[in-house]
């Protein structure tokens, strides 16, 4: 579901993370939402999924409509953590 | 086929839009929406975010996720009152209003909420300077001011475009209950200084009964009327606190806001003056046919004033109830009569305890239907005359 190098991302509710979606995919973005995974939140959160390469220009789509995702998680060697709410991370 | 002239109860029939987009979403999306996370509830979800901004566009509303889903305007206006008024709150409010906010105000009253009602004229109409005067009467300063845009009995149309911004300018929540206007007049919430908006999503927006919704303006956080799941953050104790979760728990009907986006393409495809003009033009016949007959009395607006899709009538010596009953089982007419959930309305417009016949056309009646309602009428008041003669 998540593969090395892809991002996550945790809205604050399923409203605002369907709009999200929307937007980016309105902005030509690529982005899916996924089933939050366990270990990042509890309970039926919704997440989206994309590419550390889209990072930034998803970080600025989503600024501009005073959207910022509520928190932020990379995979790498098949483990995830949590980064900063930046436009890019290392 | 029965002649049906209740569009003010709900809106019927329904374009044809709204009955396949309920069937399709029926058969094919009848899924729960922003619960799991498979692609048919993910669907489900994108289509209710889309009626989510749809009815935001609508209104001009900035935010859709300050559109609540409700079951009806009632609900939205209960939502409302009872999620943000609290003991020592001072709230304005008409003698023109329908039970959906005379009864929660009623109860609020006895909880601390001190309610005044400002009196309507005689053909239904609220000033605004009459508003102004209650928000300020008294040395403290209301909290809210509440009124229907439109009113049910008698179509008179209240000046919300003066009373909203001045409420604005002085920190007063302004709520419209918008029932009876909603797809038939125009409504800006940020133009109209408007921050709580209750409309019924089944009447002049042609969608499915069990729709409507409460808009409210960013910061008002009320407290829930109901709690329970809302799909996300399932570990909490608590209610979310953003919207519209926090105050649109259990099950949303993804089918019948389905119907309701369809209903709103429709309005807004033929647009507000259109509808309105046809409106309009079928009252006006009613309105000049029944001042032919004998014994009517017609209340609210007179054809100078503006008036919303509603024309209501008595009759000298007669029970409106009776007439009502003569026009459903001789001529298959459906009108409304009685006291239409309003009886603050009727009493101020002195029809009270009998009522009064509400005819209220919708976007497929035509001239014939009112002109078969005006022959009724005329043969129905030949009859009594020839009986009492």
């Amino acid at each position: 579901m998540i593969a090395d190098g892809d991002r996550i991302a945790l809205f604050n509710s399923p409203t605002r993370v369907m709009k999200a979606e929307k937007l980016l995919r309105k902005a030509g973005l690529v982005c899916q939402l996924i089933p939050a995974p366990r270990q990042v939140a509890e309970g039926c959160a919704l997440a989206l999924r994309f590419a550390a390469t889209e990072q930034t220009a998803i970080f600025n789509e989503l600024g501009a409509a005073n959207l910022p995702p509520r928190r932020l998680y990379g995979k790498h060697q098949g483990l995830l953590s949590a980064l900063e709410l930046t436009s890019e991370n290392e | 086929m029965a002649i049906y002239l209740d569009n003010a109860a709900t809106t019927f029939p329904k374009p044809e839009s709204v009955y396949h987009a309920l069937d399709q979403t029926g058969r094919h999306l009848a899924i729960s929406p922003g619960r799991g996370s498979y692609s048919l509830a993910l669907e489900a979800g994108r289509l209710v975010y889309e009626v989510r901004e749809t009815v935001a566009e609508f209104f001009n509303i900035p935010d859709p996720s300050r559109v609540v889903f409700t079951a009806n305007a009632t609900e939205a206006i209960n939502l409302a009152l009872f999620g943000l008024l609290r003991p020592g709150d001072r709230v304005v409010s008409t003698t023109m209003e329908h039970n959906a906010v005379s009864r929660p105000l009623q109860v609020l009253a006895s909880r601390g909420i001190e309610i005044e009602r400002v009196p309507a004229d005689t053909t239904g109409q609220v000033s605004a300077a009459a508003i102004r005067e209650a928000v300020t009467n008294g040395g403290k300063i209301a909290r809210m001011v509440v009124l229907s845009h439109c009113s049910n009995v008698t179509g008179s149309i209240q000046p919300i475009e003066e009373i909203g911004p001045w409420c604005r300018q002085q920190g007063v929540l302004f709520m419209v209950d918008a029932a009876q206007s909603a797809g038939l007049l125009p409504i800006d919430v940020q133009s109209m200084g408007i921050d709580l908006l209750a409309a019924a999503g089944h009447k002049g927006l042609l969608g499915p009964a069990g729709t409507g919704f409460l808009y409210l303006v960013e910061g008002l956080q009320p407290t829930p009327l109901i709690y329970g799941g809302t799909g996300g953050n399932s570990a909490s104790p608590l209610m979310p606190e953003e919207l519209p979760e926090r105050l649109e728990c259990g099950t949303l009907n993804t089918q019948a806001l389905a119907g309701l986006q369809a209903g709103i393409d429709f309005v807004r495809s033929h647009g507000l003056e259109q509808i309105r003009r046809h409106k309009s033009a079928l009252l006006e016949q009613l309105f000049f046919g029944l001042s032919r007959l004998p014994g009517i009395r017609i209340h609210g607006p007179s054809q100078v004033q503006p008036q919303g899709g509603l024309l209501s009538f008595s009759l000298a010596g007669q029970d409106p109830s009776e007439i009502g009953f003569l026009l459903d089982v001789e001529y298959d007419i459906c009108i409304r009569t009685g006291l239409h959930c309003a009886p603050d309305a009727h009493r101020n417009i002195g029809t009270l305890p009998a009522g009064t016949l509400r005819v209220s056309p919708g976007l497929f009646n035509t001239a014939a239907d009112i002109d078969a309602l005006l022959r009724a009428m005329d043969r129905i008041l030949c009859a009594k005359s020839t009986i009492s003669a």
